[in-house]
């Protein structure tokens, strides 16, 4: 005899195949699994405006509701997700007339940011770092050590070869290293 | 104190955690905003519509002439068809006599044209009127 799982110990995926034949139960689960740290994600990368985080939160699962009878089974929910993500902060960026050349890739070396080498202190040197550098790089750092997403995962949500990806967050968190230490000896 | 990778891994997760802590999350019931086919809801917005409206149309009309008395009377010129005459209406059509041997056996036959109607009695007197009363009684 089969007995249905309850939709809470379903994994993304199974809740996506679901979804996509017609569950609206299971889409309402797989918001409220993802739609909190999705929102942080956009705070993170869009600024300090939670209304706008919001707003483009909303618009991912919207896009992803819309699309959701296109979801093929074996494909990642989570890199689908991030990949409609990414996008919509690219194009805000692209709106906004930001930079995001690969020229300008170079954080300010004139960061003045106080530093005590204490956990929360860390935490606020590095929003601070992350604020300042560009976007794409940003982004990337956000996806692997934020929102913990694997390189194979990143190179399909940005479409960039998994080396690119790897050798960019590991310039990324040189960077950062190397900002940091500047005060560790203070 | 030396800073490594996973110090600032660790540190970016608990960034993205203390940050998502102070997130507010609009439940998904109210995110969503479907939009319903025109259709769907145009149909039940008439009926509500038509229902008010004639709800107040008969309060209004009382004691006046309806609708259909406010419209002027058409007169259609149809083809006048053959009315058929009914069986029991008097017609100058001949009709046929039935010809079946029960039916002239059924006949009633006239009686003989020159056959005496009364009988003559001789030798009674006559009357001063010479009528003769007496025989013009039938017989």
């Amino acid at each position: 005899m089969l007995i249905p799982l309850r939709l809470s110990a379903q994994t993304d995926e199974q809740l996506m195949q679901r979804a996509a034949r017609g569950s609206d139960r299971a889409f309402e689960e797989l918001y409220n699994r993802h739609a909190r740290r999705l929102q942080g994600f956009f705070a993170r990368r869009l600024g300090s405006d939670g209304d706008l985080a919001a707003d483009f939160m909303h618009d991912a699962f919207l896009r992803l509701y819309a699309a959701r009878e296109s979801y093929r089974e074996g494909r990642n929910f989570r890199s689908w997700l991030y990949t409609i993500a990414y996008n919509l902060c690219k194009n805000h960026f692209r709106n906004q007339f930001t930079s995001i050349d690969e020229e300008k890739e170079e954080v300010a070396a004139d960061t003045d940011i106080e530093l005590q080498m204490d956990a929360s202190i860390l935490r606020d040197a590095l929003r601070e770092l992350l604020r300042q550098m560009p976007q794409p790089l940003a982004m990337l750092f956000s996806l692997h050590y934020e929102e913990e997403l694997t390189i194979p995962q990143i190179a399909q949500i940005t479409s960039l070869p998994e080396g690119t990806v790897k050798s960019r967050l590991h310039k990324v968190m040189n960077t950062i290293k190397q900002q940091l230490k500047q005060y560790e000896n203070k | 104190m030396r800073i490594s990778d996973k110090d600032i891994a660790r540190a970016a997760r608990e960034l993205r955690d203390e940050e998502n802590r102070q997130i507010h999350v609009r439940p998904w019931s109210r995110q969503r905003h479907f939009q319903l086919p025109a259709w769907l809801t145009a149909i039940p917005a008439a009926a509500i519509i038509g229902f008010l409206l004639g709800f107040w149309t008969n309060s209004h009309t009382q004691g006046e002439p309806s609708v259909t008395a406010l419209v002027d009377t058409v007169y259609v010129t149809a083809k006048e068809s053959s009315a058929r005459l009914d069986t029991l209406q008097a017609t100058d059509d001949k009709v046929p006599l039935p010809t079946t041997k029960q039916a002239r056996r059924t006949k009633v036959r006239r009686a003989k044209v020159n056959k005496q109607k009364c009988d003559t009695y001789m030798g009674q007197p006559v009357t001063s009127d010479r009528i003769r009363y007496d025989l013009l009684v039938n017989r």
